[in-house]
């Protein structure tokens, strides 16, 4: 029998029932709204994430482009690296594989670790470099434990290699991991953390056309990262090559010559500036920092006392001396102080204000004119045309040749030299010129700086009859197929402010200089070459005291000698600079004769 | 004597909603499982199949006995589920950890799904052999209580959060459904607020992580929250049509963990879109109101209370499980009915459209 409760209760609970129906409706109707939320309104957003959940994109490298001889000779290209890496998230015990590995390898754990230790954070599918470019014998090893290695896989990737090592290797240059700093400058601009640029020379200079652009693949992967499926490929685009002016056999022949010495050559072609060869001593392997560099030889590199990473060629500057005479003269001829007939006397030394000024013929020249005092090198004979001339005058000649200014070689090394003038000096010292520093400059002492570039070019243009041209070592740029991208074409910087008559004068003189038996130059004589030149010893030490006779190298004169050849139309110009070489006439111009000749005999055999 | 008005009162709608949707669920299985290949030689879905048939046995048994029968026998039915609770920390090898199976041979099952039913019967029973009038508060709750915190623990210590959560939800929803007046309900809603941040005290290490996780889920998106965050992702890339079947790429490359169990709704909601997810919500709806019309016109106080206590456990593990694979609750194992993969769960299940039947079959007999 149902009491009173019972139905009041019943009645409660039929009440009950409906407020859950209403309570069930309000539940299904917060899980509809989330459904639409998340499938409707946030949809496309989940659309995309779950796109990038199963879209990965591998990056197919762009090998660096190669640089080539102007004979086509390759000077860099590309090797393949062989490197190490782990992929963490195919491993469950990365500190044991890493164990195993080091074992087997027999190197010392603790850095594998630190790499695998900082690569935290990146996508766990992204392989950690452990060992970069490891021999043959070693991937081999390693390629057949593998199945004992769970996560060690073998990446190739492409290395920066140069067959010749060290040739040219500071004209080429070197390259470096980009810096962080670089990374975040636009000039940057999508290039990746750990990518190799260039850091000097022509891989510096040509890197844009050089780098290539990467391509890529898309994969469809699983949840553990496995590839599925390939979606969609964009090639990479090759790289351009590069082919410079530079002739690897002349080249050769000028770096055989500073074998055992530190200097500098280069060798133009007068014509139009196109540079045959470029060789500064000591040189340095640019493989070396095509892997990360080790700490050690970085340490031997930089504190190498002869500095082998300096390009001597256009980041030393010297006073160039007597090669400074054929600028003084020049200005002189120009000035109409004097005429090629014009003559003094030297007597072994001049007295200018309280001092001597020596001839480097104590004995003395006697009666000097022009051709004599070029060819026998008379410093009195000069000290007189300083005097007339005095520092601005000669310095605008000196300008005019391209002295103290850049050759526009377009090598962010390089060195600006300079010209002294009477305004520089009143800066520089604070006080006025000072008279005697004419007769030093006169003769390419004192203040003058050039770099062995600037003087080359300066005598380049007096050889090709008075046209200064901006050297230039990029011939063409092509395609990796072989199709022409861009030639560079020559430029030429100004004309000298001489009258023709002048420049050929002052070439008959340097004619002389080679090929009279006074001459100070005659070691650079070559039969039927019509070789043409001058020498130039830089002092160390100064004129005051006796710079003649110390044994101590380190205090021994710069040896200068520049030449140019044949005299009519020449086809070579070179300067030859040896740190601490001696005389010009003795140490360097022996070199120059030796690279004229094997250039025509280059030129002679067809190559 | 057989009597006509049994098949007069079947209720075909409920049967064939629960069959639709576990055609759906073996569907989305075959989708799921379709990668399965060095999981089991058997394909999910084939064993999903068999399970369905054994439901099906088990639906004919829990139609026709008469579920006051089973009523009276409630105590020994859910004492029967407590110590399978019990032997599975003996039988069952331990899988990561837990005592939650039972391994038979071939095949393997969860008691503590067939508990949920039990506890059930033994709450309608007791809950309806009195009135708060009668029987007053605290003596008319004590026995329900005491065994819903018995098998509440035993299913605790496995351990099992989610279901061992559910039991204790199940049981609350019941009292304050059937049971208590408004002022009760008040009192024991302010005191459970209170009561709330005391339990995390007792939680273990993963399980509170999984609340933090749940709080904040891109904080640790490769461990805890990975598989909140990839489940998002898979149901909101269906947008409104779906990835089509087969074609789910957040299922097919398994970005998804336990797709086939505890995420088999994603599954679905990737493939089939918006319009697959609001069906099946549509389908869940309708059963659970089909379940409250039954408890609504159920023969005697036994069978209405049996009918909302059965429709609780179905409401909640519904929502639960799409509250969780959806963002809005914390990731707990709580399968989805029809659809989760799982013998154990289609069942139960089947037994309580079985038993929903039974008291909405005998509703006009006496």
């Amino acid at each position: 029998m149902r009491s009173e409760h019972d139905l009041a209760y019943e009645q409660r609970v039929q009440t009950r029932i409906r407020i859950a129906y209403f309570l069930t409706l309000l539940a299904f109707a917060l899980l509809f709204l989330r459904l639409w939320l998340l499938q409707l309104i946030e949809g496309d957003n989940y659309r995309r994430l779950s796109e990038n959940n199963r879209i990965r994109t591998q990056i197919i490298k762009s090998p660096r482009g190669c640089i080539l001889d102007t004979n086509h000779k390759v000077l860099a290209s590309n090797r393949p690296s062989f490197d190490i890496c782990l992929v963490p998230q195919e491993t469950g015990r990365a500190a044991e594989v890493l164990q195993d590995l080091a074992a087997l390898v027999q190197c010392d754990v603790s850095p594998l670790k630190e790499k695998v230790r900082q690569a935290r954070g990146r996508p766990p599918y992204e392989p950690v470099k452990l060992l970069a470019d490891v021999s043959r014998d070693l991937l081999a090893l390693v390629l057949t434990h593998k199945l004992d290695l769970p996560g060690i896989v073998v990446e190739t990737n492409p290395v920066r290699h140069y067959p010749s090592a060290d040739l040219a290797c500071h004209l080429l240059g070197h390259l470096g991991e980009i810096s962080p700093q670089q990374l975040q400058s636009p000039a940057f601009a999508g290039y990746r953390p750990g990518t190799f640029i260039g850091k000097s020379g022509v891989e510096q200079m040509m890197e844009r056309e050089m780098k290539g652009t990467d391509g890529g693949y898309q994969a469809e992967v699983d949840a553990t990262g496995y590839k599925v499926d390939i979606m969609g490929r964009v090639d990479p685009v090759p790289a351009h090559n590069i082919i410079l002016t530079l002739n690897a056999d002349l080249q050769q022949a000028a770096e055989d010559g500073l074998a055992g010495k530190t200097g500098a050559i280069v060798a133009v072609d007068p014509r139009d500036g196109r540079i045959l060869a470029m060789a500064s001593s000591p040189r340095f392997d640019p493989n070396l920092f095509s892997r990360t560099i080790s700490a050690r030889e970085w340490g031997e590199l930089i504190n190498n006392p002869s500095r082998p990473l300096m390009n001597r060629c256009i980041q030393t500057m010297q006073p160039p001396g007597s090669t400074y005479k054929l600028i003084t003269a020049a200005a002189a001829l120009s000035e109409k102080e004097i005429t090629p007939e014009s003559a003094f006397f030297c007597s072994g030394s001049l007295n200018f204000g309280a001092r001597a000024y020596r001839c480097w013929r104590k004995a003395g020249h006697g009666t000097v004119a022009l051709e004599r005092g070029i060819v026998e090198s008379c410093d009195v004979y000069f000290y007189q045309l300083g005097i007339m001339l005095g520092p601005d005058r000669i310095a605008r000649y000196a300008r005019g040749f391209g002295l103290g200014d850049l050759t526009g070689i377009g090598l962010d090394e390089e060195k600006r030299g300079l010209i002294p003038t009477s305004d520089w000096y009143q800066r520089r010292y604070g006080i006025p010129w000072q008279r005697g520093e004419s007769l030093s400059i006169a003769i390419g002492q004192g203040a003058n700086l050039v770099t062995p570039l600037q003087l080359v070019m300066a005598y380049a243009s007096l050889a090709n009859g008075g046209k200064l041209y901006q050297p230039f070592f990029v011939e063409r740029v092509e395609t990796a197929d072989g199709k022409l991208v861009n030639r560079i074409s020559p430029q030429v910087r100004g004309n000298l402010p001489l009258a023709s008559e002048t420049i050929k004068r002052l070439k008959e003189c340097l004619f002389k200089v080679v090929n009279t038996p006074s001459g100070t130059g005659t070691r650079a004589q070559i039969p039927g070459g019509d070789v043409c030149g001058k020498t130039g010893t830089a002092q160390v030490i100064n004129l005051g005291r006796d710079s003649r006779s110390p044994r101590d190298s380190h205090l021994q004169d710069h040896a200068w000698f520049v030449a140019f050849a044949p005299k009519d139309v020449p086809r070579i110009a070179v300067v030859v600079y040896v740190e601490h070489g001696g005389h010009g006439g003795s140490a360097s111009a022996p070199i120059a004769k030796t690279i004229i000749s094997r250039l025509f005999e280059l030129e002679g055999s067809g190559v | 004597m057989f009597d006509r008005r049994l098949v007069t009162s079947f209720d075909w709608g409920l049967l064939l909603l629960a069959l639709v949707l576990s055609g759906l669920g073996i569907v989305n299985i075959y989708s799921a499982g379709s990668f399965s290949l060095n999981d089991s030689p058997a394909p999910f879905f084939l064993k999903q199949m068999y399970w369905l048939s054994i439901s099906l046995i088990i639906l004919v048994a829990a139609v026709a006995i008469d579920y006051q029968f089973i009523a009276r026998n409630c105590y020994l039915l859910h004492g029967a589920a407590a110590l399978m609770l019990i032997a599975a920390f003996f039988l069952g090898g331990p899988t990561a950890g837990t005592h939650r199976w039972i391994q038979i041979g071939y095949f393997s099952f969860q008691p503590s799904e067939f508990a949920k039913v039990s506890l059930v019967i033994v709450l309608a029973s007791s809950l309806s052999g009195s009135t708060p009038a009668t029987a007053g508060l605290l003596r008319g709750l004590a026995v329900p209580g005491l065994l819903t915190m018995v098998t509440f623990l035993l299913v605790f210590v496995q351990p099992d959060l989610g279901t061992a959560g559910l039991l204790l939800i199940i049981f609350i929803s019941f009292v304050f459904l059937v049971r208590l007046d408004i002022k009760q309900i008040a009192v024991a809603a302010v005191s459970g607020l209170v009561l709330l941040p005391c339990s995390l005290f007792f939680m273990e290490e993963y399980q509170k992580k999984r609340i933090i996780t749940f709080l904040n889920p891109d904080k640790d998106s490769l461990r805890a929250g990975y598989q909140a965050i990839q489940s998002k992702i898979a149901i909101g890339s269906g947008m409104l049509f779906g990835k089509g079947f087969m074609s789910g790429t957040q299922s097919q490359l398994r970005f998804l963990p336990v797709q086939h169990t505890d995420f088999a709704f994603s599954v679905w909601a990737e493939e089939w879109g918006f319009a697959g997810s609001a069906l099946l919500l549509l389908l869940f709806f309708l059963l659970i109101s089909k379940g409250l019309k039954i408890a609504t016109i159920a023969r005697d106080r036994l069978g209405s209370f049996l009918a909302v206590g059965l429709v609780l456990v179905l409401f909640w593990q519904v929502c639960i499980n799409i509250g969780m694979v959806c963002g809005i609750f914390p990731i707990v194992g709580v399968p989805l009915p029809f659809i989760s993969y799982g013998g154990s769960s289609l069942i139960t299940n089947w037994a309580i459209i079985g038993l929903l039947l039974n008291i909405r079959m005998r509703r006009l007999t006496f």
